[in-house]
């Protein structure tokens, strides 16, 4: 018994603290890697508006920021769900109804994206028009690829999850799937303002 | 017991916040001047946002506070960078 008390003391006294964020190291890496590529697409992004707002802006006027703004609260919405999800896994709680609620929240953004791109990109609007146009797309398009990705990995999540019994072994999994919808999240609350409000009047 | 359930309170409030703080962008955009200058308090709602997932959301305020001070200095960096070559 004072073996086992030792033995754990000893493996606290050697835990980095990285060993205590939710989910794993891995999907932490996944994160890091994540946000510094879309942080430099920001960056480029801003240092190109700034060198010709008047093109950004004039693109910029018609685009439909209160579908933008919907958009962002759906998100947010799905994250909340998603991190009730993992409170819930850790309470040994009902998850499988909270991370239905969040791949649904996906599925809404997905809809709203894409009727978004019906009314933005007619009249020929392509990613060569001009450099406003080029991130607009590539970087909401490649945004929009991680959501699909999110909505997957919490159906399955989901579906994982359905019987209580099988919550123990699922529980890292549950976690790793919320801090990979947090992380489509943080990429987002950047992007729109960035792509939608800073400077469209 | 009672922890697990302020947990769950704290999550609720700060997805009210954040939704808030979605639409005050929103507002502040159809009300700002045209110009750059926008950027600043716009970005800075976005960064707190930011600030505010990770910190509860990611669970990052009761994981590690390394984690959470590292997370908090990246996304005040990146906010500064941005306004910086915005408003340049």
């Amino acid at each position: 018994m004072s073996a086992t008390i030792e033995n754990r003391n000893e493996n606290q006294k050697n835990a980095h603290w990285w060993d205590a964020l939710p989910g794993g190291t891995v999907i932490w890496i996944v994160v890091v890697a994540e946000l510094l590529t879309f942080a430099m697409f920001f960056v480029a992004y801003a240092a190109g508006y700034s060198a010709d707002p008047d093109i950004y802006r004039d693109s910029q006027a018609t685009l439909p920021v209160l579908s933008g703004t919907i958009n962002t609260a759906v998100l947010l919405t799905g994250s909340w769900m998603v991190a009730r999800a993992a409170l819930a896994i850790e309470e040994r709680r009902p998850a499988a109804a909270w991370l239905v609620g969040t791949a649904l929240s996906g599925v809404v953004f997905t809809v709203i994206k894409f009727a978004e791109y019906g009314h933005t990109l007619e009249g020929g609007i392509t990613m060569s028009t001009n450099n406003y146009w080029f991130y607009y797309i590539f970087l909401t398009l490649m945004h929009l690829m991680h959501v699909l990705f999110g909505i997957v990995f919490a159906a399955m999540m989901a579906w994982k999850v359905r019987r209580l019994d099988a919550y123990a072994e699922n529980a890292g999994a549950v976690e790793a799937t919320a801090t990979y919808w947090h992380l489509v999240d943080l990429i987002w609350i950047l992007l729109f303002p960035l792509l939608y409000l800073v400077g469209a009047q | 017991m009672n922890a697990a359930r302020a947990n769950a309170r704290l999550v609720d409030v700060t997805w009210i916040v954040l939704v808030a703080l979605t639409f005050s962008m929103y507002f502040v955009d159809q009300r700002v001047a045209a110009e750059a200058s926008g950027a600043l308090p716009i970005l800075s709602m976005a960064i707190a946002k930011c600030l505010l997932v990770g910190a509860v959301f990611m669970g990052l305020l009761r994981a590690s506070r390394v984690a959470l001070a590292l997370h908090c200095a990246t996304f005040v960096a990146l906010g500064v960078a941005l306004i910086a070559a915005l408003i340049s």
